[in-house]
């Protein structure tokens, strides 16, 4: 019997610590435990032996952190790791894991270890193991779901042995990253590994609280390999404290609530696992429940498609929004990060990310916004692209199990997504269309349905994971239109028992007031099991329509939910502006929503010009003043300044594009190395509001790539940001690498630990001490 | 015998200083609608921080500036005038978690008045935490004032060896970054003398 077929139908057994046996045979501390592959391969034989005959089935090689970032003789270490490991073999069922643990940095963009180097790190480990003869892989001790991913890519592309992975979680149940158990467990599913679970940090006793949601939202078998306790230092070395009997008193329970492979993490002995093995050996193991749900996941959360229909934003997606294609044309990702943030405060549950435009690279520009949008928002997105590249490449980077959208009845389609689909585990959207055209009948559209579902199989991808959509055309067109859809949301959820999203806002194409039909229909889809709408979440109409039919569903208990939807409707209809209130006031006084109001009713009056010169431009220059004073301070200056930005937004409109030139261009960025960015952003606005054009190249920017952009865009000023001394160092380095390069260039740098002597010492032209310092910087040398 | 020890506390607990604040944010008061901004920045980081923090207690070695601390060896003279006298200290390591970090970067994308009020709060937030830790640390003994690396002469570049030695990473998601920079930003390492 393999390894595979074992774990579904009996316990499997894990070894426990390597470390604390290592330990008592006299590993000194700081010592690495690797490099004993080599150096005592016999002892390293010893202890596997003995977890062997204590009970367990599965060794696990010493090659935790066996990877080139952190050995460089990995592979070495590697081959001598499995051959030490399978010397110990001497009966069936008893087979070696590779084992891998994190790398030991955090990736991006919170950390600095870059996605791919990730990978490609896992990769090298896992080709040398598997080469070595591993029987498994195993990934364990992850806390980022992120750089789990990373590793769980590198084995399926560089192995074909069977994949165990285990993360950690904190006594609240969730990894230091802030990932939950469901959120993890979408991911590894969507990836294709054999069997999940949770490993050290806790001791069994606290670990036992998480057990039962992992097994209710996991279709595999659950692997649980807690510490003996908790630790202790004593003389330098570390000491768990749990006996063989208490351990294995816990683990039997654990076992009773459905995990089905148990062994032991740091500071477990062979005793623990043999008291673990002779509890359980001979005994039947709960069955392992398959689920059906549909489920995406960001780094944070899953969404489940269950109950309450999921709000999909729709407003990433260029398509009639000319200020989002002026953005994406300019690579403004601070505009798209706005539109995702203004979606999910206003109710949506995951968000549509479509960045299709003829002259952009989709594919960058669309990796990119993923990336930017995940490290701001906890909501899962769902990938809009027809582009195959543009799909695989930003599937790969996404943290969590995305959603795609789309794939239809083609043939051509079905074969370029779901290849993509299956390798980087997502859902995907099946729109009933094919060859054909789009069916008139709603039985001709579940039966493409039935076609995509079939074919989807094929691929090993489960009904669980396709929604259908089965589209909706325009009532003004066809009267009958909106009856297919409907009908058709019937028989594909009855007969074929999957999930259905909408685009709903195409039924009130060339109709006036589009929101009351739009709603209207929502309403009928809802009611005929709709589990999933595309919307924008700004339309008070959707959202009225959305709330009430839960709350008579009997899906939104005490009508918590409408209640709490009303009552902020209600309170912001009103009019907030005082009657007395001028925009200079507001502007001064950074009163956002009054400025707003003031601006709108302003416009009909004057021109957008005379408001600018008249009211903006003097009420910055009063609160700049007063700053530079001393008599306001920078949250003030900020708030003035973006209360500036919401009226500029109102008169923009009207505004003729030269109205208002630019003053000139100045790039930004925080250095390499510095991955806080607070600082730069905060002179960015300033900037702005005063008229400059800014070039925000990010943080962690190497010096290379802001010359590089220097030169392309012909930019003479520069501004540098850096919070540690360590990181001023990559300042001096880029001003150095401009020098070099013969472009020539100004440099206004700024910074928590910079002085002006320093800001010389390194070769800059200005240390600013702050935003309004660089303003006036940027008069001097760009007017 | 010593014990990595591990504290945690729900963050509205910590009761934050409204001058210590605005000190942070470089003024002296507040009015009006910034109080209102404050306010709300103190509810929101503390529904997201998750304040944690790992502590061992070591033996102090001391040979003229070099002290032995079990996590590893510091040469230091302004640590070791700090310690002087002390048989044993704590090493410990706080955190408000990653989730704060991933707040004040949302607004200083969208809103960056909120974001450098979001990180004063923070950094009130994780003092109030370190004077919370100091406390249970402090329970029946006397102690020296908290001493962290990067202060005076003592190198920042041990700050890998204190978080390894707490076992950091794991244990509270605390990361070290090449240019010595902790992930998550608003953590605090420090050497806490006992007094005999």
């Amino acid at each position: 019997m393999d390894l595979l077929t074992q774990i579904l139908s009996k316990y499997v057994f894990f070894d426990g610590a390597m470390g604390t046996e290592l330990q008592r045979y006299g590993i000194k501390p700081g010592e690495s435990s690797e490099s004993w592959n080599i150096k005592n391969p016999e002892i390293i034989t010893k202890i596997h032996r003995a977890y062997f005959e204590a009970g367990a089935n599965i060794a696990t090689a010493n090659t935790f952190g066996a990877n080139p970032l952190k050995l460089d003789n990995y592979e070495e270490v590697i081959f001598s790791a499995i051959e030490n490991a399978k010397r110990a073999i001497s009966a069936p069922e008893q087979y070696v894991a590779l084992d891998i643990g994190p790398t030991g940095k955090l990736l991006a963009p919170l950390g600095d270890l870059d996605f791919e180097d990730a990978v490609s790190a896992f990769a090298c480990t896992v080709k040398a193991g598997t080469e070595a003869g591993a029987d498994l892989i195993l990934i364990e001790t992850m806390s980022d779901p992120y750089e789990m991913k990373a590793a769980v890519l590198a084995a399926k592309e560089n192995s074909t042995l069977p994949i165990f992975a285990t993360f950690v979680l904190d006594e609240n149940g969730k990894t230091v990253t802030g990932c939950d158990i469901s959120a993890m467990v979408a991911l590894l599913e969507g990836l294709g590994v054999s069997a999940i679970g949770v490993n050290c940090s806790l001791g069994a006793e606290q670990l036992m609280e998480f057990i039962p949601e992992l097994v209710a939202s996991s279709s595999l078998p659950i692997i649980v390999n807690p510490n003996a306790g908790l630790p202790a230092i004593i003389n330098g070395k570390t000491f768990y404290k749990q006996t063989p009997a208490e351990f294995g008193e816990y683990m039997e329970k654990i076992a009773g609530m459905g995990a089905r492979c148990l062994g032991g993490c740091c500071g477990t002995t062979p005793e623990h696992i043999k008291e673990v093995v002779s509890r359980l050996k001979g005994k039947q193991p709960l069955a392992i429940e398959k689920k059906s749900r549909t489920v995406v996941s960001s780094y944070a959360k899953a969404c489940v498609f269950e109950n309450k229909a999921v709000l999909i934003g729709e407003r990433i997606n260029p398509t009639g929004k000319p200020k989002l294609k002026a953005a994406l044309r300019e690579n403004d990702i601070d505009y798209l990060i706005k539109e995702a943030l203004a979606q999910e405060e206003n109710g949506a549950n995951m968000l549509d990310v479509n960045v299709g435009l003829p002259e952009i690279d989709e594919k960058s520009v669309l990796c990119q916004a993923v990336k930017e949008i995940q490290a701001v928002s906890t909501l899962p997105l769902q990938i809009d692209t027809s582009n195959v590249d543009a799909l695989e490449a930003s599937l790969r980077i996404y943290n969590g199990k995305p959603l795609v959208n789309s794939v239809n009845g083609k043939e051509e389609s079905m074969r370029a997504v779901f290849p993509i689909v299956k390798k980087y585990g997502g859902a995907v959207i099946a729109l009933t269309l094919d060859e054909n055209g789009i069916p008139s009948t709603a039985p001709q559209r579940a039966e493409i349905a039935r076609r995509i579902i079939e074919k989807a199989s094929e691929y090993g991808i489960e009904k669980k994971d396709i929604i259908v959509d089965p589209l909706c055309l325009t009532v003004s067109s066809d009267k009958d239109a909106p009856s297919v859809t409907l009908e058709a949301i019937r028989i594909i959820k009855s007969e074929l028992g999957v999930k259905t999203s909408l685009g709903i806002s195409n039924v009130s194409f060339g109709l006036p007031a589009r929101d009351y039909v739009n709603s209207v229909f929502f309403s009928h889809a809802l009611l005929c099991g709709l589990d999933a709408v595309i919307l924008n979440p700004f339309s008070n109409e959707m959202k009225k329509a959305y709330f009430a039919h839960n709350a008579l569903a009997g899906i939104d208990e005490g009508c918590i939910s409408y209640i709490e939807y009303a009552s902020a409707f209600a309170s912001d209809s009103a009019s907030v502006a005082a009657s007395n209130q001028t925009l200079d006031g507001a502007i001064i006084k950074g009163l956002k929503k009054e400025a707003k109001e003031l601006a709108t009713s302003l416009i009909k009056e004057k021109k957008p010009l005379e408001i600018v010169n008249e009211h903006i431009i003097p009420a910055l220059d009063t609160v700049g003043k007063r700053y530079e004073e001393g008599k306001i301070f920078l949250p003030q200056l900020l708030m003035s300044a973006e209360t500036a930005t919401v009226a500029f937004e109102v008169i923009k409109e009207a505004l003729k594009a030269n109205d208002r030139s630019s003053k000139g261009d100045i790039i930004l960025a925080t250095v390499k190395g510095d991955i806080h960015d607070i600082g730069k952003n905060i002179v960015k606005v300033i900037l702005q509001n005063y008229g400059f054009t800014v070039h925000d190249l990010g943080k962690d920017v190497s010096p290379e790539k802001i010359l590089e952009y220097a030169k392309a865009n012909q930019i003479k000023l520069i501004g540098l940001s850096a919070l540690m001394t360590t990181t001023v160092s990559s300042m001096e380095k880029t001003i150095k690498l401009f020098k070099e390069s013969g472009y020539a260039a100004k440099f206004v740098v700024g910074g928590a630990v910079l002085t002006p002597e320093y800001a010389e010492m390194i070769g800059a032209d200005k240390y600013a001490k702050d935003a309004m310092d660089t303003v006036r910087y940027a008069q001097e040398i760009l007017n | 015998m010593s014990e990595i020890s591990f504290i945690n506390t729900n963050a509205i607990e910590l009761k934050l200083n409204d001058k210590e604040i605005c000190r942070y944010l470089n003024m002296r008061a507040c009015d009006g609608a910034l109080c209102e901004l404050i306010d709300g920045c103190k509810k929101e980081v503390a529904g997201i921080a998750s304040p944690k923090a790992v502590f061992a207690k070591v033996s102090v070695k001391a040979l003229n500036e070099k002290l032995s601390l079990g996590f590893g060896d510091v040469c230091s003279k302004k640590l070791a005038k700090n310690l002087c006298g002390c048989g044993e200290a704590f090493v410990f390591c706080a955190t408000l978690g990653q989730e704060v970090d991933r707040l004040i970067n949302k607004y200083s994308k969208i809103e960056p008045s909120r974001a450098i009020v979001l990180d004063s709060v923070a950094t009130a937030m994780i003092e109030e935490f370190c004077d919370y830790v100091n406390d249970i640390l402090g329970e029946n003994r006397s102690l020296r004032p908290r001493f962290s690396c990067g202060y005076g002469d003592f190198d920042i570049k041990h700050q890998a060896e204190i978080l390894d030695f707490l076992d950091a990473k794991k244990r509270i998601g605390v990361y070290l970054l090449d240019s010595y920079m902790m992930t998550p930003f608003k953590t605090v390492t420090a050497i806490v003398g006992i007094a005999k």
